[in-house]
């Protein structure tokens, strides 16, 4: 599918159903990233994805525009949260009506994006966090994982007194109003999950956890991984002090 | 002091000063963050040159000997100088992530077609008349 056709669809989308723009942060995820794209617009159809390559060295950016993506390439690799930022700023400046966001590595499941953006659309909340711990499936996660998801589930319910199941899961969907608050420099986009969580909350959005499927990384290639996880525990735990020793954001404040 | 500690901390401070101002000429270091090097250069040397302040800044640090109050100067001012940069790097992180964020939305609005294109000037978020934020009849008067 071309640029022109990507058009057309834009316009088709304003028919009666909301505009919806489903994110995709990829770092050298050539292998996968085409599957997701073309999985991602199959079940959402009229949707528009766009691929936020994050400065890839591999054929992301390529493999993603071949299965109909809207490419935005970084000049260079900005970690993860910008990258997702990027794609909220994408969504404000396109005015895109509601934006749900998932990995390029195939580790999210697109049959899920429905039952994400339904509470979105429906207008009952502003932001839902996919849950793989809510729904049926039996998840084999490894133990530091689980332990790092209990901790920040009691950080973020100390924080600010809501209970959440799966607080690391980038899985999520969100309203404008959402997107355009996290495209300003709120954001804590060195790792964005349980921080997230926090400012959103603490900033009066309301939350929902979805259940979801998700898949074990291909590959295990998985960012919680070696030493990564005890680096990672440290920053975010660093991340949600800073947040809760912040005055709490009010939205509309900033410029996106 | 002896006069020895003293001659070479003179010494220290105007090879100091003078490195800040060779850099500073040279173009390699603004003048803007030269400032706080040259409030250290010559605080440090305000402080050989004139003793009484050593001896009330050592009192006051609750030091035994003088020479640890010149030593604690030095400490704290690097500690300010390093802080200040940290905060520097901050801004700067966040100006090269917006910069190349930008970059990124650019480039996929140029590879649109024209057509697709949101009208030039279009705002993220147009004021309503008679929204919060547009009031014209404000400050007219």
């Amino acid at each position: 599918m071309g640029p022109a056709d990507r058009g057309a669809s834009n316009c088709g989308a304003t028919s009666g159903s909301k505009r919806r723009l489903v994110i995709i942060p990829a770092y050298q995820e050539a292998d996968t990233v085409r599957s997701v794209v073309s999985a991602a617009r199959k079940a959402l159809p009229g949707c528009d994805v766009v691929v936020v390559d994050d400065g890839s060295l591999d054929a992301t950016a390529s493999e993603a525009r071949a299965a109909g993506a809207i490419v935005l390439r970084h000049p260079a690799n900005l970690g993860y949260g910008a990258a997702l930022q990027t794609g909220y700023k994408y969504a404000v400046r396109m005015g895109y009506e509601v934006v749900a966001q998932m990995d390029a590595d195939g580790q999210h499941d697109p049959s899920s994006l429905r039952p994400l953006l339904a509470p979105i659309e429906n207008a009952e909340v502003d932001m839902a966090l996919g849950s793989r711990t809510l729904s049926q499936v039996r998840y084999h996660l490894p133990l530091a994982r689980r332990v790092g998801m209990r901790i920040f589930s009691a950080l973020v319910c100390a924080a600010t007194g809501m209970r959440v199941t799966d607080p690391t899961s980038g899985f999520q969907a969100m309203s404008a109003a959402v997107a355009k608050f996290l495209a300003t420099d709120v954001f804590p986009s060195d790792y964005a999950d349980a921080d997230v969580l926090i400012l959103l909350k603490r900033a009066g959005f309301r939350i929902l956890e979805v259940p979801v499927v998700m898949h074990p990384a291909p590959g295990g290639r998985s960012m919680h991984r070696g030493l990564r996880p005890l680096y990672y525990v440290f920053r975010m735990l660093l991340s949600i002090l800073v947040e809760t020793i912040r005055r709490a954001p009010r939205p509309g404040g900033g410029k996106a | 002091m002896t006069p020895r500690q003293e001659a070479f901390s003179i010494v220290v401070c105007v090879v100091l000063l003078a490195v800040i101002a060779w850099l500073v000429r040279q173009r390699r270091l603004s003048e803007y963050h030269s400032g706080l090097w040259l409030v250290f250069g010559v605080g440090l040397l305000v402080m050989v040159l004139w003793y009484d302040a050593l001896q009330f800044l050592a009192r006051l640090a609750g030091a035994v000997v003088v020479t640890t109050a010149v030593f604690i100067t030095a400490f704290l001012f690097l500690v300010a100088v390093s802080i200040h940069t940290s905060t520097e790097l901050t801004r700067l992180h966040r100006l090269v992530r917006t910069l190349a964020q930008e970059l990124a939305l650019l480039e996929a609005r140029l590879k649109e077609p024209p057509d697709a294109r949101p009208p030039l000037g279009h705002s993220v978020e147009q004021t309503k008349p008679g929204s919060e934020e547009h009031r014209p009849w404000e400050g007219m008067g």
